[in-house]
């Protein structure tokens, strides 16, 4: 091996026959969505076409409905758990006392724990209290989940900003807030997006939560999906139309944020805490 | 400021996982009188749950089978075998072929399901492709269930660990691997003994990681066989949804959930000790 390791011939083969294998779902996908009448086969699927997607948007699809819905689960939960993880955050690694250590534990462990274990009760609760069905405590519920790796990859941020920075703002008369505000956040708007960005995607891929706690008008797209699900007669260009514009918003916010902060971002935090 | 977090995370985190131990011992249903006055009835529904045909044994079967099959090999040994022969690829293969795993990985979990179910179903192009290269035809999602939803797992969630050790080879000093060479250590002796103790705590987080992520994955399951045929892929995490939803025992499925927690909670427990280890969860004073 020299000192850099050189491309060679077997690997470079290898890795294009995984990569080609990877693909074959999204050629299937992509094929049969520009199909007048695509089946589950790449041949037979009749010429091209775009109508699928534009009857999308037509009156009588769900799609319009349940994309609006996940849309706004997402962002919901993505803003509430970004402005609650920073706050929370902050003390988090500003003050090293015993308790904010001990606290820091209990996140960690949050973050393992199954959040399905406890999908039972919740339902049982948010009957009891009336809040099923609810788009708005659902999304608070999912912020709960979220909220734990939140606010730890936000404090691994925050660490990393000198701490004399902001004691010069103290002697100016900032306070906590004041100094978090003006120079902690735009020193980590980074580690926001990172945060932002890893919460939106889960939050809009979520399918368990939503499935348990909202139900027809109020349901996102990942339950929407569920429901194509071994039909009888299923038109699988229309619904491979419905999963590509679906797929769309997570694949694209990860390509340009990752131009933008640097690859692999997302495992900063599981990888160096 | 960090009352907000506290107020949620405690109103629908804390108190659900308190419920959660309090419903399993209880005889509460969905529907029927038992629904609103349910009863404590002790460890009944932990000794229904471990009473032999309850079906928790073969779902711990399941859950393992899953968590070997799809996530040790199909994630783990995979991912790090991608990111090794990746360092000697050319690098516009490496950089496509990278996207693409990433991709697979960012697209939602019932689309990956929905590609699958469908990619696996009669007439289906994996089927089809299969027969072709001489295996026997089949309808894979009633023959094999847990081998179709591993192979959609392993292509959904190879991304993680192939990521997670790409980073960390990155970090590995060639120097070290060409005084090794000199040397005269091989490939695997290079492997064995310096790539692998390098990457240790890596390998182990890893671990930890795609365990916690297997154990509780149900969407992939549960849209791709229900559990089925019959209850050849009902891991536990379906295992109590069937329970509690499907035949309204609710009570019955908060024991399973409790088991589930249980397990989570021990792997949560090394997850922090690693992290400890390696200095990751100290304060900066």
């Amino acid at each position: 091996m020299n000192s850099q390791p050189v491309a060679s011939k077997l690997p470079t083969v290898a890795i294009g026959a995984v990569g080609a294998i990877f693909l074959v779902p999204f050629i299937w996908l992509v094929v049969v969505a520009f199909q007048k009448n695509g089946s589950l086969q790449l041949a037979g699927g009749g010429g091209f076409t775009l109508s699928h997607f534009a009857d999308l948007f037509s009156g009588s699809s769900s799609f319009v409905q349940s994309f609006a819905n996940s849309l706004y689960l997402a962002v919901g939960t993505t803003v509430l758990t970004t402005t609650v993880g920073v706050l929370a955050a902050y003390p988090l690694s500003r003050f090293g006392s015993r308790t904010q250590e001990y606290f820091v534990y209990v996140l960690v462990f949050l973050t393992g724990l199954p959040i399905i274990a406890i999908m039972i009760p919740t339902y049982d609760y948010f009957v009891t209290l009336n809040l099923i069905n609810s788009k708005f405590w659902t999304v608070c519920f999912m912020t709960a989940t979220a909220l734990p790796f939140a606010t730890w990859i936000a404090r691994s941020f925050i660490d990393a900003v000198p701490r004399e920075l902001e004691e010069a703002a103290w002697m100016d008369g900032q306070s906590r807030f004041g100094s978090l505000w003006r120079i902690v956040v735009p020193l980590i708007v980074p580690g926001i997006c990172v945060v932002a960005v890893f919460t939106f995607v889960n939050a809009w891929s979520d399918f368990f939560v939503p499935y348990i706690l909202l139900q027809g008008s109020n349901s996102p797209a990942s339950v929407t999906m569920y429901s194509f699900f071994g039909q009888y007669g299923i038109n699988y260009s229309a619904v491979a139309a419905f999963a590509i514009v679906y797929s769309l918003p997570p694949v694209l916010l990860y390509l340009v944020v990752t131009r933008w902060v640097g690859q692999g971002f997302s495992l900063h935090g599981a990888v160096k805490g | 400021m960090v009352a907000p977090l506290l107020i949620i995370v405690l109103a629908f985190i804390g108190w659900p996982i308190i419920w959660t131990l309090v419903l399993s011992l209880t005889n509460m249903t969905i529907t029927g009188p038992t629904a609103t006055h349910y009863q404590f009835i002790g460890f009944g529904n932990f000794r229904q749950l471990f009473a032999s045909g309850s079906g928790l044994v073969q779902s711990i079967f399941l859950s393992l089978y899953y968590l070997v099959a799809s996530a040790y090999i199909g994630q783990a040994l995979f991912g790090f075998v991608l990111a090794y022969m990746m360092l000697r690829c050319s690098i516009p293969v490496r950089k496509i072929v990278g996207s693409i795993i990433i991709i697979c990985w960012l697209v939602p979990e019932i689309i990956a399901a929905w590609m699958w179910f469908s990619m696996l179903s009669d007439g289906g192009t994996v089927q089809q492709g299969l027969h072709a290269i001489g295996i026997p035809y089949q309808t894979w999602l009633i023959s094999h269930p847990m081998i179709s939803v591993s192979m959609a797992n392993s292509w959904r969630g190879v991304a993680f660990s192939f990521l997670l050790f790409s980073a960390a080879l990155s970090d590995v000093p060639m120097e070290l691997l060409d005084a090794a060479q000199v040397d005269g250590a091989n490939a695997w002796r290079r492997l064995r003994s310096i790539i692998i103790p390098l990457l240790a705590t890596t390998i182990l987080v890893d671990f930890v990681l795609i365990t916690l992520g297997t154990l509780n994955d149900f969407t992939l399951i549960f849209a791709m066989t229900g559990g089925g045929p019959g209850t050849s892929s009902n891991v536990l995490s379906v295992f109590m949804y069937q329970q509690a939803f499907g035949t309204f025992q609710l009570a019955y499925g908060t024991a399973i959930a409790a088991v589930l927690l249980a397990i989570g909670a021990v792997f949560s427990v090394v997850y922090i000790r690693t992290l400890r280890k390696q200095g990751a969860l100290n304060f900066v004073r």
